[in-house]
């Protein structure tokens, strides 16, 4: 620690740096300089996320590979692409929250502050190389989501779910430090390189370890939202305003992914151990997410299942990691990945239109709402057609290549069984995607169309910009397969 | 696993020991009931109203308020103890730290929180 590196570390986090930075000057300029314009806080947020994202194209481009901070950060091919599918769901959600929140009454701008503070923890989570910066990612992004669960500080529902999401939360935080604390007393270490080289040798399962492994999956569990841990999901989806359902239902999942891909990638030599774990709670998440979807009349509340139900198939990508074949490893990773980007697209894509919608006396949330949608606004209803088929997986669109990437990476593993549930799974679920069609385009408005959309036109651009990507990376996937490629 | 085994024995008889002294207790003391021993022992003064009052929330704020400066101090004494060692990088570092700490201070007294209302 004598200064010499510092510079080479500070490099390291620059895009962090610049999202910290522009955090604090812009609650500044909010507060003092351009006090009643949020427009201004929107933009420098929006500009910020797009800086951000430049320079990790930058080190993507130039190759650059290398850990920081004694070993405790890791720029790595799986760090740098999570981060940027991270940076895509802030600018996406920041395009969507401009009007919205305008329309809503909470136009404050605490919110870009807070989402861009929130989406740094995420990107610390993908670089983490140590429990210790796995965790304080993990805290720096919950923290900031709470509040933003709560935003909607004139709605009981939506201090509901701050609430139920913070205490669920803190609670869950526990198991994941009690987990962090195990593992270290089994191998003596928090940093990954130093716990794989110790469990490498080792013969026999160490309890102290296995229990710290088992903590770790609850807590990495709850965030990313799979079935037995999933309680909270629904209510804290319905509850909190769309625009943050958004951004979270994104956010949160890429951010758990990362550092799940990660962490069992670490503790591979132990796989015996934690793999039927996994086998079982993707089985329980796949089947329960998707039956729970169906009976659901709200869309935010059925997208929420729906959400759990894809947590399931990128657990099957994680357990299709574990076998000898390293192209089958490579590929359930690259899966993962494209899949999370996928996931991003239709799910933003699917609340953005919700988000688009709803003006200031009409938030729109249930089916009623949607009923003979096409009619009274067709393009939010044809763009939300393309995302429901996304999300059930249906070609050309890029649902349905992330879900035939992990389908063909559990077959090259030797994943069959749960390459069968994902299948008949699947089918079920195009169920109660098809129902949310045939609603908007073949039934009839319950109530009179008096109501006047909410023209927010970056809402819009966001979401005709999820539309075309899940098109487009639907018919051409080498472009996106390209990318998370880089992994090999 | 060895070096767990002190550990394992003090919280044993940690917990050995308060149900030890209790039940010691239970025998050796005399035992005279008064109605007077139920009350709330509040430095002699007899209790007034109900300890479920509410407060105002603004003491809430104040004590957020006061973690910004505790933190500060938490952390401003171990590095005043530890700075000759690191030099001008470690005059850097808490500069930034106060700076983003005032962040927080200033953001709370241009939204007001600091008026008495």
């Amino acid at each position: 620690m004598n200064g010499v590196n510092i510079s080479e570390d500070l490099y390291q986090i620059l895009p962090l740096i610049v999202l910290w930075g522009a955090a604090c000057v812009i609650l500044m300029g909010d507060v003092i300089l351009w006090k009643r314009s949020r427009g201004i806080t929107a933009f420098l947020s929006l500009a910020s996320c797009l800086v951000a994202m430049w320079l990790v194209l930058q080190r993507v481009v130039s190759g650059d590979n290398t850990s920081a901070f004694h070993d405790s950060i890791l720029n790595d091919p799986l760090a740098l692409i999570t981060t940027i599918a991270l940076l895509v769901t802030a600018s996406l959600s920041i395009l969507l929250a401009w009007s919205y929140l305008k329309n809503r009454g909470m136009n404050h701008g605490e919110y870009y502050v807070l989402l861009i503070l929130s989406v740094t923890g995420a990107m610390l989570m993908a670089s983490a190389n140590d429990l210790i910066i796995l965790f304080i990612g993990l805290e720096i992004l919950s923290f900031s989501l709470y509040i933003l669960a709560g935003f909607s500080r004139n709605e009981v529902k939506s201090q509901e779910s701050s609430l139920k999401y913070f205490l669920l939360g803190a609670f869950a935080s526990a198991f994941l430090l009690y987990g962090i604390a195990m593992i270290y007393g089994g191998t003596g270490s928090i940093n990954f390189d130093v716990i794989a080289k110790e469990i490498q040798g080792a013969t026999a399962p160490n309890p102290m370890l296995m229990i710290g492994i088992a903590l770790l999956l609850v807590g990495l569990g709850f965030k990313a939202a799979v079935i037995p841990f999933h309680q909270w999901t629904p209510d804290v989806y319905e509850g909190a305003p769309t625009s943050v359902t958004a951004y979270m239902a994104g956010a949160a999942k890429i951010g758990a992914f990362a550092a799940i891909l990660r962490v069992f990638n670490t503790l591979m030599p132990f796989h015996e151990f934690w793999v039927p774990a996994i086998y079982i709670i993707a089985v329980l998440t796949m089947v329960f997410g998707n039956l729970l979807a169906i009976t659901q009349t709200n869309v935010k509340r059925m997208l929420a299942y729906s959400s759990i139900a894809h947590a399931g198939y990128l657990l099957v990508a994680v357990v299709s990691m574990v076998t000898s074949n390293v192209t089958a490893h490579d590929q359930a990773i690259e899966g993962a990945l494209f899949y999370l980007f996928a996931y991003i697209f239709m799910t933003i894509g699917a609340f953005g239109v919700l988000v688009y919608l709803s003006s200031h006396d009409k938030d729109y949330q249930t089916f009623d709402d949607i009923r003979g949608l096409a009619r009274r606004h067709p393009l939010p209803a044809y763009l939300m057609m393309f995302f429901m088929l996304s999300l059930g997986g249906i070609p050309p669109t890029m649902g349905f290549v992330g879900k035939w990437l992990i389908f063909i990476a559990a077959i090259h593993s030797g994943q069959v069984g749960l390459a069968i549930v994902m299948a008949l799974v699947s089918v079920a679920a195009v169920y109660y995607y098809l129902k949310v069609v045939w609603m908007m385009c073949f039934e009839a408005p319950t109530k009179a169309p008096s109501d006047i959309p909410a023209n927010g036109f970056p809402a819009l651009l966001s979401v005709t910009f999820c539309a075309i990507a899940t098109v487009i990376f639907g018919v051409l996937p080498d472009l996106m397969i390209n990318i998370t490629g880089l992994i090999r | 696993m060895q070096s767990y085994v002190p550990f394992v024995m003090f919280t044993a008889i940690g917990f050995a020991f308060i149900f030890v002294t209790l039940l010691m207790a239970r025998f050796v003391r005399p035992s005279a009931p008064n109605p007077n021993k139920q009350e709330t022992y509040e430095c002699g003064p007899v209790p007034v109203g109900d300890a479920w009052n509410q407060f105002n929330i603004h003491y809430y704020l104040f004590a957020l308020l006061f973690v910004v400066f505790d933190v500060e101090a938490a952390f401003l004494y171990p590095w005043a103890m530890a700075f000759r060692m690191f030099g001008l990088y470690a005059v850097v570092e808490m500069i930034i730290f106060v700076a983003l700490l005032g962040v927080g201070l200033v953001y709370a007294w241009r939204r007001e929180a600091l008026e008495w209302e």
